[in-house]
């Protein structure tokens, strides 16, 4: 009897130690994204708009703060903060007993370090939005302030991009002063759910769960995150027919016919912060504002929006809805009367041409150009069409002489802060740039708006009040054509459970923690 | 053959300096931005000024040209613009993968392709031989890429029998490099799932990019040994008495060898150098595609630091086919 209430306690016992484990973890297999593009490098100081780079680099990181799904800033790493009334000094209380991939722990000197580093990089897309930052101080081991050398908004709505990485990787692998770039080039030490497995440069980059992660791992949980890189889109799908790949990112249009052939494969619609746009550059016929706007009517946005079919939004503005001081200003209609009337009262009623320059990286690109091209046809007005690539158009929008009369874009922008996407519209500071404001607008008081918006504390009404006027002036000068909002696609695999696109995460966060696949 | 080789080498070094002065200036002249390529499309002046600076792009053009012409010659050949890793240390990483490739193809076609043409020329005029050359037509006719999607849909998608892509699955890490080769790797290593799921995924490209130069290596070797097979000589070994596999393949094979060797050392020259489309559709981390992603995104240290390894792949095989013709035919030997 005695031997069996022995067998019988250490059955018991050992039952106890495994339930819990059993009970709370779920672990449900790898989750494979199947990309055309590799990551330049794991560092987030020097994140670019790849998404895939953004989706690997997200997984692995964090920042002090985050955007919610409807856009708001909520709590990360910090569990709270203080801004002063003018908007100058940020104080920040972090997490207690956050654990980095390397064991270290969180405190207010890793995200010294770490904030220091970035703005001292200052590479990437996210390179300015540290720019405003004077000093970092550590207050004491789980508080951080910030002081601002001018108050920027810009600042506190960039800041959930913004990562945290641990302050003894980086003195660990320092090296002549790059501030360990070298290492965290190809290597990852952050709070993420995910750490680095390995990176395969031209295959794959496959990290797995982060045993001691802060949120724990209850519930079902994917075991490890592989993002295959260089995948055409043919071999995706069929890839993904077969349970290989569990996302698609960057989907087609035709790619949606081929997801409702079949059982294995979903498709999702986001609408991401990023708008198409059409630019006049201020010169010859287009200085004029009447012929400016007679082109403006004559868009065909119905039409563009009939060619991605039905994927796609119409803008009201110059600036993205969903963003903090977008106002609806802009009813896009195409109107040909209009146009020749508006023409007919130019000084050039009897036709021009000029150039246009498109990046033929993507259809609706060609089609926006061509669909224009046969509009102002009509009118008289002959538009030459070149499709060049990205650096050499760069290159030609510098000089006065050889920037194009007028072209379109793709516009990303990692902040939902309508100012920072109009700077880059439109700011004189951006002319003969290439990077920007390829109207050649030069406008004081629209400067002026943009450039006292930022100064506010984040919640003053004022800066939907200075960026709505900011987004009037562009549309009555007719600067700037908001042509549409092409809904993002992405497919995956019937098995995947958990997974929203989130529009806010720049470049691209796919939330791996909170996605599982169904057997 | 020694002064041949030593010949070859020399012209090897001017031809690889002329060619990287040649490139280094016509990717300086470009009407293109490297810096803002690197930087993204979203990036801001003052980002875009920084990279320009780091990469050393703001200095005057001489100065850039001293410094890598230097660098080369230590070696070196400059940074990827985009990945800031050392274009070496990714070709490194590139051309096994696509020497991989490319030797068992290379194998594919010596056999295959010789013992085809030898058939269907011994067997002239035959069922055999008809045979042999509509296959050959239709091998020639077909671009490898279009062969690689066929096969992807027969074998990997409908039969099942091998991987669509990749070098390997998905689940697996590669084997500890040393050469990165990977079957060779693994075999070293002693991983044989590995070794074995390399050879699987190997099937299917090779096959692609093969079968079409192995009907060329088929109609070189054919026509060669028809030629050879009408000569004088082979009949007097035939009045000797000798077996007729010999005087096919000592006698009348051997002088055959000349215009196939030609055309071999042409074609592994065209394998090594990459075979872009195939890379791509199979999802194969080779020079090839190296080279088309550093050309779109203006990378040019990596443009070229992979043309000068393809121009290096072709010296070396029109090389060793000249020291293979003195191998084969005396008389070349001896001029």
């Amino acid at each position: 009897m005695k031997t069996f209430l022995k067998i019988f306690a250490v059955i018991c016992a050992l039952l106890l130690m495994l339930a819990p484990a059993s009970a709370d973890v779920t672990w449900t297999g790898a989750f494979v994204l199947g990309s055309c593009c590799e990551p330049n490098s794991l560092d987030p100081a020097a994140m670019g708009i790849s998404q895939t780079e953004g989706y690997v680099i997200n997984a692995m990181y964090e920042g002090l703060t985050q955007y919610s799904r409807e856009g708001e800033i909520v709590p990360r790493l910090a569990t709270g903060w203080e801004i002063s009334a003018d908007a100058l000094t940020y104080t920040l209380s972090l997490r207690d007993g956050v654990m980095f991939h390397d064991g270290s722990t969180l405190d207010a000197e890793d995200v010294k370090v770490s904030l220091d580093r970035h703005k001292e990089l200052g590479l990437g897309n996210l390179g300015f939005i540290l720019a405003p930052v004077d000093t970092v101080s550590v207050m004491d081991d789980m508080t951080v302030r910030i002081q601002l050398i001018t108050a920027d908004f810009q600042f506190w709505a960039g800041l959930p991009h913004i990562k945290i990485l641990s302050a003894d990787a980086i003195a660990a692998n320092e090296m002549d002063g790059d501030m360990a770039g070298e290492f965290f080039r190809e290597n990852a030490v952050g709070t993420g759910p995910y750490q680095l497995a390995r990176w395969d440069p031209g295959r794959q980059t496959e990290m797995t769960a982060f045993a001691d992660y802060w949120r724990g791992w209850e519930g079902p949980h994917i075991e490890s995150f592989i993002a295959r890189y260089g995948l055409d889109f043919s071999t995706r799908l069929l890839l993904m027919e077969d349970g290989e790949v569990h996302l698609i990112d960057w989907a087609g249009l035709s790619d949606i016919r081929r997801a409702e052939t079949t059982d294995a494969i979903n498709y999702n619609l986001g609408n991401p912060l990023q708008g198409f746009y059409h630019f006049m550059r201020q010169d010859g016929p287009l200085a004029d504002k009447n012929v400016r706007q007679a082109l403006m009517h004559a868009y065909p946005y119905e039409a563009m929006i009939e060619v991605m079919q039905g994927v796609a939004l119409p803008l009201s503005s110059p600036a993205l809805s969903g963003t903090i001081g977008h106002c609806a200003v802009f009813e896009p209609a195409q109107d040909m009367d209009k146009a020749r009337e508006l023409l007919a009262a130019s000084d050039y009623a009897d036709g021009f041409s000029l150039r246009q320059a498109y990046r033929h990286a993507n259809e609706p690109r060609r089609f926006a150009a061509v669909l224009f091209q046969e509009a102002l046809a009509e009118l008289g007005i002959e538009v030459q069409l070149d499709d060049i690539p990205w650096g050499t158009f760069i290159d030609a929008q510098r000089n006065f002489d050889t920037a194009y009369d007028m072209s379109s874009h793709w516009l990303n922008i990692p902040i939902p802060y309508a100012g920072e996407m109009l700077f880059r519209l439109n700011h004189s500071s951006l002319i003969d740039t290439g990077t920007g404001n390829w109207a050649w607008y030069n406008n004081p008081e629209f400067d002026a708006l943009l450039e006292e918006a930022p100064t506010l504390a984040p919640g003053d009404p004022r800066i939907d009040e200075l960026l709505c006027q900011a987004q009037q002036i562009l549309i009555d000068d007719a600067v700037v054509i908001p042509v549409m909002l092409s809904q993002y696609i992405d497919l995956t695999h019937a098995s995947v459970r958990g997974y929203q696109y989130d529009p806010y995460g720049f470049p691209g966060d796919l939330h791996p923690y909170d996605i599982w696949l169904e057997n | 053959m020694g002064k041949l080789l030593l010949e070859r080498l020399l012209t090897l070094v001017l031809k690889l300096f002329g060619m990287a002065v040649i490139l280094f200036v016509v990717t300086q002249i470009l009407p293109a931005d490297p810096a803002a390529v690197a930087a993204g499309t979203d990036a801001r002046p003052e980002q875009i000024e920084k990279i320009r600076k780091d990469l050393g792009l703001d200095r005057p053009f001489h100065e850039r040209f001293v410094t890598y012409i230097t660098g080369l010659l230590r070696g070196d050949l400059g940074k990827s613009l985009l990945t800031r890793r050392a274009v070496a240390d990714d070709l490194k990483l590139r051309f096994p993968a696509t020497l991989e490739l490319a030797i068992l193809s290379g194998f594919v076609i010596v056999i295959c392709g010789v013992s085809l043409g030898i058939i269907s020329a011994v067997h002239a005029g035959k069922p055999a031989d008809y045979l042999i050359r509509a296959a050959v037509v239709v091998g020639m006719g077909i671009p490898p890429f279009v062969l690689a999607l066929f096969l992807q849909l027969i074998f990997a998608k409908w039969l099942d029998l091998f991987p669509l892509e990749g070098r390997l699955h998905t689940l697996m890490a590669p084997p500890p490099f040393r050469t990165g080769l990977y079957t060779i790797d693994s075999l070293l290593a002693g991983q044989w799932d590995i070794f074995w799921s390399c050879l699987r995924h190997l099937a299917l490209p090779v096959a692609a990019l093969s079968l079409g130069r192995l009907a060329v290596g088929a109609r070189f070797t054919r026509s060669g040994m028809l030629e050879t097979l009408g000569q004088p000589f082979v009949r007097t070994a035939r009045a000797k008495g000798l077996r007729e596999n010999r005087v096919i393949l000592r006698h009348a094979f051997r002088n055959a060898l000349i215009p196939v060797v030609t055309m071999l050392g042409i074609q592994i020259g065209f394998l090594l150098s990459g075979a872009v489309l195939v890379e791509v559709v199979f999802t194969w981390p080779g020079l090839g595609r190296y080279a088309v992603d550093s050309v779109l995104s203006f990378d040019f240290y990596a443009v070229i630091g992979a043309a000068l390894v393809i121009a290096v792949i072709f010296v070396l095989s029109n090389t060793v086919v000249d020291l293979l013709y003195a191998q084969l035919d005396p008389r070349i030997k001896h001029k």
